[in-house]
């Protein structure tokens, strides 16, 4: 070793005096890499842009699935279903991500990996969250959320370290948290599903799950058929830690509304553009509409969590 | 003082053209210190780096590939190590764990069996790639955090031998090399002048001692 000492000095003399950057031990962590930079990001947008402009003037849900995929494509699709079963245009907001705000890039030691980006979307006068994710390393990077912030909101600050990698939150980790991000969308959608669940305490108020209340009681008030709503989380892939030492975390809920027509009647869903394209015709016996909805949520180190966002809507639906 | 100047500047001309000709010759005219050709072998048709096989960051480096007998269809790409291992999986290899310098390599085979998930030509996120017909060179900046080499055969097979030149890029340093060389000269010139010179003495300080009627000139 102390042979190599004068070659190597030399050749660290020789290569500054050549005006190369001198060799030097490595810093950076070569077993794990930031899922994507915000380069990578604005590259990923504007390839989404011009897929999204394409697919919202054909209303073709195949030029979606190029740049979206799982509840969100969901979403997305059933919109342009809507569209084109209504004829009608307003089913389907346009969506143009302009300004990248603020990216939100995990460090990852091996594939799936998913990074999200705030940004505004000009096309419906939003904010949205929006996350990327590629599923291998052959695999291209797909949107598979996108909730709307409230308001046109911005993001708390989540944690990044030195590298510019955000600090991920298991799905099941509780640690310094009032409760684990899965424990929260759980309790959620436990919150949406009784108005007189436990849950409602540990979430402040927000005019999702008050309107989403207001509906189901206007629904339960129908005198031709019983009406019934249930939420299901789904595992929770997407979870942060925000420098004010809680998380930030996007899940998704499946909702599911069941009508059950009572004898001699029918439901013609008769101002439900959404229902009517699914189920159209009339419903004599029951009928059942599905819908994705993905929500935005701040968890505290103590205290209720907070919904920044949703984005949702109908995705299927069966009757007879 | 003056034969200490001397000396100095004696000493710091030499040391330039030293440096400046170790420079020069090392770099070349191609403002490239390369090292090989060597011989890397693998029993497949694919050769990687491992994570931590090279341990440096900093200049700009060339990768020249040849491979050796039969021109072979060459990819050339460099990744960082989680895109790379995530792309070949467990297809059998031989890998480059440790570089010494000048050149040494310590290998080993892994991979337990299986195929690359798609060919190396159909994703995007190398930093630098190249390929060719018996030859191809890659030319790359060595990041911070590392990257893994794949050096494979595009059309498969087995027994991939390759020679590979690995080479340091400084563009100028021969100029600046050869510009030391004459500088260091001329410095060492005048250094050798001011030390051998006898200069006349002139001045107040020249007349010390010899006090001649009317004071100091």
């Amino acid at each position: 070793m102390r042979r190599r000492w004068p070659a190597a000095a030399l050749a660290c003399l020789v290569l500054a005096l050549g005006g190369c950057s001198l060799p030097h031990a490595r810093t950076g962590d070569a077993t794990s890499k930031v899922s994507a930079r915000p380069a990578e990001v604005s590259s990923l947008l504007d390839s989404y842009n011009a897929a999204r402009r394409r697919g919202d003037d054909e209303r073709d849900p195949s030029i979606l699935r190029r740049v979206e995929t799982g509840p969100l494509l969901d979403i997305d699709a059933g919109a342009y279903f809507v569209s084109a079963r209504s004829g009608s245009a307003e089913a389907v907001q346009p969506v143009q991500l302009a300004g990248l705000l603020t990216t939100v890039g995990p460090r990852f030691t091996r594939y799936p990996m998913w990074v999200g980006a705030l940004v505004d979307d000009v096309g419906s006068g939003t904010r949205r969250f929006v996350v990327f994710e590629r599923r291998h390393s052959a695999a291209p990077w797909l949107m598979t959320a996108g909730p709307e912030l409230a308001g046109g909101s911005g993001l708390p600050a989540v944690v990044k370290d030195e590298g510019g990698a955000a600090d991920h939150v298991p799905a099941a980790g509780a640690e310094r948290l009032a409760m684990s991000p899965q424990e929260a969308v759980d309790a959620y959608a436990r919150a949406l599903s009784d108005p007189a669940a436990v849950e409602q305490d540990r979430f402040e108020q927000d005019d999702f799950r008050s309107g989403n209340a207001d509906f189901r009681e206007a629904q339960q008030e129908l005198q031709y058929a019983s009406f019934s709503q249930r939420w299901e989380a789904h595992p929770v892939r997407y979870a942060v830690r925000l420098e004010d030492g809680g998380a930030l975390v996007v899940g998704t809920l499946t909702r599911t509304d069941t009508y059950r027509v009572q004898p001699e009647s029918f439901i013609d869903w008769e101002g439900n553009a959404a229902a009517k394209a699914y189920l159209p015709g009339r419903v004599f016996r029951s009928a059942q509409l599905t819908f994705r909805h993905q929500v935005l949520m701040a968890i505290p180190e103590r205290g209720k969590a907070r919904l920044l966002g949703q984005y949702g809507g109908v995705v299927d639906g069966r009757g007879s | 003082m003056r034969r200490l100047g001397g000396i100095c500047l004696l000493a710091v001309g030499a040391l330039s053209v030293l440096l400046g000709a170790v420079l020069a010759v090392a770099f070349g005219p191609d403002d490239r210190l390369a090292t090989g050709p060597h011989v890397v072998r693998s029993e497949t048709s694919l050769i990687t780096t491992g994570p931590q096989a090279i341990a440096l960051a900093g200049p700009r480096v060339e990768l020249a590939v040849t491979s050796s007998g039969e021109p072979r269809n060459l990819f050339v790409g460099v990744g960082h190590h989680v895109d790379v291992s995530d792309l070949l999986g467990e297809t059998p290899r031989t890998r480059v764990d440790r570089i010494d310098l000048p050149w040494a390599l310590t290998t080993s085979q892994v991979g337990t069996g299986g195929t690359p998930r798609a060919s190396p030509l159909d994703v995007q996120w190398w930093y630098a790639q190249a390929e060719g017909d018996g030859r191809a060179v890659l030319t790359w900046t060595l990041p911070e955090y590392g990257g893994d080499v794949v050096i494979a055969d595009l059309d498969g097979g087995d027994e991939l031998s390759v020679d590979v030149t690995a080479a340091v890029l400084a563009p100028g340093a021969f100029v600046v090399g050869a510009a030391m060389v004459v500088i260091g000269l001329g410095v060492a010139v005048f250094g050798w002048a001011v030390l051998t010179t006898r200069v006349r003495p002139r001045g107040v300080h020249a007349n010390r001692g010899e006090p001649t009627e009317g004071g100091a000139k």
